[in-house]
């Protein structure tokens, strides 16, 4: 299951599968990338919330393809003008590629955000460096906790009368002063917080970080099937062989031997965790709950 | 070889501090203390007598700035001699403040923190922080984010912390001071529990002494930077209620609600309901109540009871999804103080804080001369802070006083103040209503009691009446 993997691998598996077509100008790559992506979205999410998010990138996607075709004036085929402007059929086709892209690559890092928990992104750091990785969780704990107090300390200076008759002036100022506050409060607490670290022994001596995941074997093969996609697909990539351009006409490879190959040899690498976690999510649950 | 012994020790502030005054700038001043290993010993004493200060002294990482002669010798070894890693794993200090002290995201990082930074190895930590889970009990939260635990678990977590260091001596700063008695006798617990298995030497500064005589082997009571008596518990007791007598109800009370003048409501609750999330269940259900003007209420309630919930409402941070909040003045003024007062503060000194609430000197309420006016309001002591707080929200000049465990942090000396502020509060028709889970305190100072249970508030009855009927809402006897 993803959420089992070490933060490395899911790293570089998500970034792999998601930027590698973005390589390209190809249409079909983009287009493989986005129903991987959005596959990947139910190995972790409920069938109904993604359905009700399905408007909301259509609407994304529609915004990004016209953007295009708006701004760029290039491309023979003219359907229309606006405003004077040619509106082309070139223009408006790389605008969807390019709206396909940032949708595949946008599904795919909902998924990652997901499986990256801060447990997770803390692991990665704390690989390169122990003191980044405290950083880090000092920041991850102390962002909620801040938000947190600023709400309730705007609400209790409301009731002392420091927002006045609430005019705009009187509500700048009263911000401000709030502002000042909370900087004094956090400030005064921060030194609590460090002269607790001190006491823990921070910085007495080389510091290591307590790890709660391991590289297994299956990270080996899926870190190095990665590897592979990217080696095979850059060098398919470099060649030509999914070339494309949009002006003045388009102009799309065709469909030999080595794109299709390379097309079913994406479609496996970037379906392999989603079907290996629904393999893996239907067998060997008992059905006792834990008691 | 003595464990800790302490000789002739004496210490000035090397900045300016509210509890020095009295003392000629001593905060400690001639201490001499021994204690054996093994021992839980208990300093006491009023507000700013220099508990703290002692038990700072004893971690000198983390040590306040300040003129010291005397020595303090650590199982045969002067403090100031120990390596620095020495210090840190042998000597543990849980400070006041439990919020602050938690530096990770999670439950199971905070618990390797310590680990982390003397470099334990991986299979040495794991194994650690697998025991101290099983001894503390904590795997149900193990996973958790920190944020998200209540301040009795917060503070047994940092406890673990600090015990998966396995430290010789624990120096606890009022660990109970802020906690509800459920969890105070939580924490009291899981502290025996350990000192049974371990054997480990424990001191606690604490005015909350109910809790903690009973698993001290000596209380030291200390007055203005003095020890003034170390002994055991039973005669330690007596030294310190004649330095902090418990706070009495003041006979001119009504002892019983029958044949008093008509009573007139300043606030009206009807059918309030309240929850927090669409799906999840009614914090407040079906609520009725209502509060009288000139009169002290007090609620109690066991923690998530909605006590807080209530609160907001009344002072309008929420608004009732069904049912009525009513007035009987038009444009009430309310003033709220909350749990944590300092959400009150804006300004750098005592001074300013005052000012900035229209309070000139000549109108100070009189116990502003226990503050030191140019000191930062967070420089002050818990209970002191409590006091800066009533005087901002007392100036405002509420016809409703909200107030949210207002005892918290107070030495009986201090409650003595609060207790004639409300008395004068209510005489001026103010309609106080205070959620506390004190009940000595809320019998000394309230007119009115009721619980917040179930969503609802049992109907208010008379102090009188209400611990006289309630078995378990009842006095604790005292020994």
């Amino acid at each position: 299951m993803i959420d089992r993997l070490h933060p490395l691998t899911i790293f570089i598996y998500f970034l792999t599968v998601s930027m590698l077509p973005a390589f390209s100008r190809n249409p079909i790559l983009h287009l493989l990338c986005l129903v991987t992506g959005f596959i990947m979205l139910f190995t972790w999410a409920q069938v109904k919330n993604i359905l009700k998010k399905i408007p909301f990138f259509l609407l994304f996607f529609l915004i990004i393809s016209l953007f295009n075709p708006f701004f760029y004036h290039n491309g023979d085929t003219v359907l229309f003008y606006v405003a004077g402007r040619r509106f082309s059929l070139e223009a408006l086709l790389f605008g969807a590629d390019s709206a396909l892209m940032v949708t595949g690559v946008g599904l795919w890092f909902i998924s990652l955000s997901h499986y990256m928990t801060s447990e997770k992104v803390l692991l990665l750091f704390g690989k390169l460096s122990a003191k980044a990785s405290t950083i880090i969780s000092l920041v991850m704990r102390i962002i909620p906790h801040y938000s947190r107090y600023i709400k309730s300390y705007r609400r209790h200076q409301r009731i002392l009368g420091l927002y006045g008759d609430g005019s705009f002036l009187e509500t700048v100022k009263a911000e401000g002063k709030i502002f000042a506050g909370f900087l004094t409060w956090s400030l005064e607490h921060s030194m609590t917080t460090a002269d607790s670290m001190t006491a823990r022994g921070y910085g007495v001596g080389k510091r290591k970080s307590f790890k709660i995941n391991r590289f297994r074997k299956i990270d080996f093969i899926v870190c190095f099937l990665s590897l592979c996609l990217a080696v095979f697909l850059g060098i398919v990539l470099g060649m030509g062989y999914f070339y494309t351009d949009y002006y003045p006409t388009v102009k799309m490879p065709a469909m030999s031997t080595v794109p299709t190959i390379s097309g079913a040899v994406y479609i496996t690498i970037s379906l392999l965790l989603t079907i290996n976690h629904f393999i893996k999510a239907n067998y060997g649950f008992s059905k006792d709950k834990q008691s | 070889m003595d464990f800790l012994k302490i000789n002739n020790l004496n210490f000035i502030y090397g900045t300016l501090n509210t509890s020095a005054k009295k003392t000629d700038g001593f905060a400690l001043k001639d201490i001499n203390l021994k204690i054996d290993e093994g021992d839980i010993v208990t300093l006491c004493g009023p507000t700013g007598c220099g508990k703290s200060t002692l038990l700072k002294l004893l971690k000198a990482e983390i040590a306040p700035a300040g003129d010291l002669s005397g020595e303090i010798i650590f199982c045969g070894k002067k403090l100031s001699e120990l390596t620095a890693k020495e210090q840190s794993k042998d000597i543990a200090l849980l400070f006041q403040n439990t919020e602050d002290q938690i530096v990770t995201d999670k439950v199971w990082h905070e618990l390797a923190f310590g680990l982390e930074n003397l470099g334990f190895s991986q299979a040495d930590m794991e194994n650690r922080i697998a025991e101290i889970i099983a001894f503390f009990r904590l795997e149900s939260i193990s996973k958790s984010d920190t944020g998200i635990l209540s301040g009795g678990q917060k503070q047994l977590l940092l406890l673990a912390t600090l015990l998966a260091m396995s430290p010789k001596l624990l120096l606890l700063d009022e660990p109970i001071s802020a906690l509800d008695p459920e969890n105070a006798e939580m924490f009291i617990s899981a502290l025996k529990r350990l000192h049974d298995q371990t054997g480990i030497t424990i001191i606690i500064a604490e005015h909350k002494i109910d809790y903690i005589a009973p698993i001290s082997d000596r209380m030291v009571v200390m007055d203005g930077g003095r020890i003034i008596c170390q002994d055991k518990p039973d005669e330690a007791i007596k030294e310190y209620r004649k330095l902090l007598p418990p706070i009495k109800r003041e006979a001119d009370y009504p002892k019983s609600s029958r044949g008093e003048s008509r009573r007139e409501a300043a606030l009206t609750l009807k059918n309030v309901y309240y929850r927090y999330e669409r799906n999840s269940g009614d914090v407040l259900e079906n609520l009725e109540a209502s509060f009288e003007k000139g009169k002290c209420h007090a609620i109690f309630g066991c923690n998530a009871a909605g006590k807080t919930t209530l609160f907001n409402l009344i002072s309008g941070f929420y608004k009732p999804q069904e049912g009525k909040i009513i007035f009987s003045k038009k444009k009430a003024k309310i003033a709220y103080l909350p749990q944590n007062v300092e959400l009150l503060f804006t300004a750098e000194t005592v001074e300013q804080e005052l000012a900035n609430v229209g309070l000139k000197r000549s109108d100070y309420p009189n116990y502003v001369n226990r503050l030191n006016l140019l000191s930062s309001p967070y420089d002050l002591s818990g209970g002191e802070k409590q006091l800066l707080a009533l005087a901002k929200i007392s100036a405002l000049n509420p016809d409703i006083l909200l107030m949210d465990e207002p005892s918290k942090g107070m030495d009986t000396n201090l409650e003595r103040i609060l207790q004639s502020e409300l008395k004068r509060f209510t005489e001026n028709g103010i309609c106080v209503v205070m959620s506390t889970h004190d009940l000595e305190f809320a019998y000394a100072v309230s007119d009115l009691c009721s619980i917040l249970s179930m969503g609802k508030l049992t109907g208010f009855k008379n102090t009188e009446e209400f611990f006289e009927t309630n078995k378990l809402y009842s006095l604790k006897r005292r020994p």
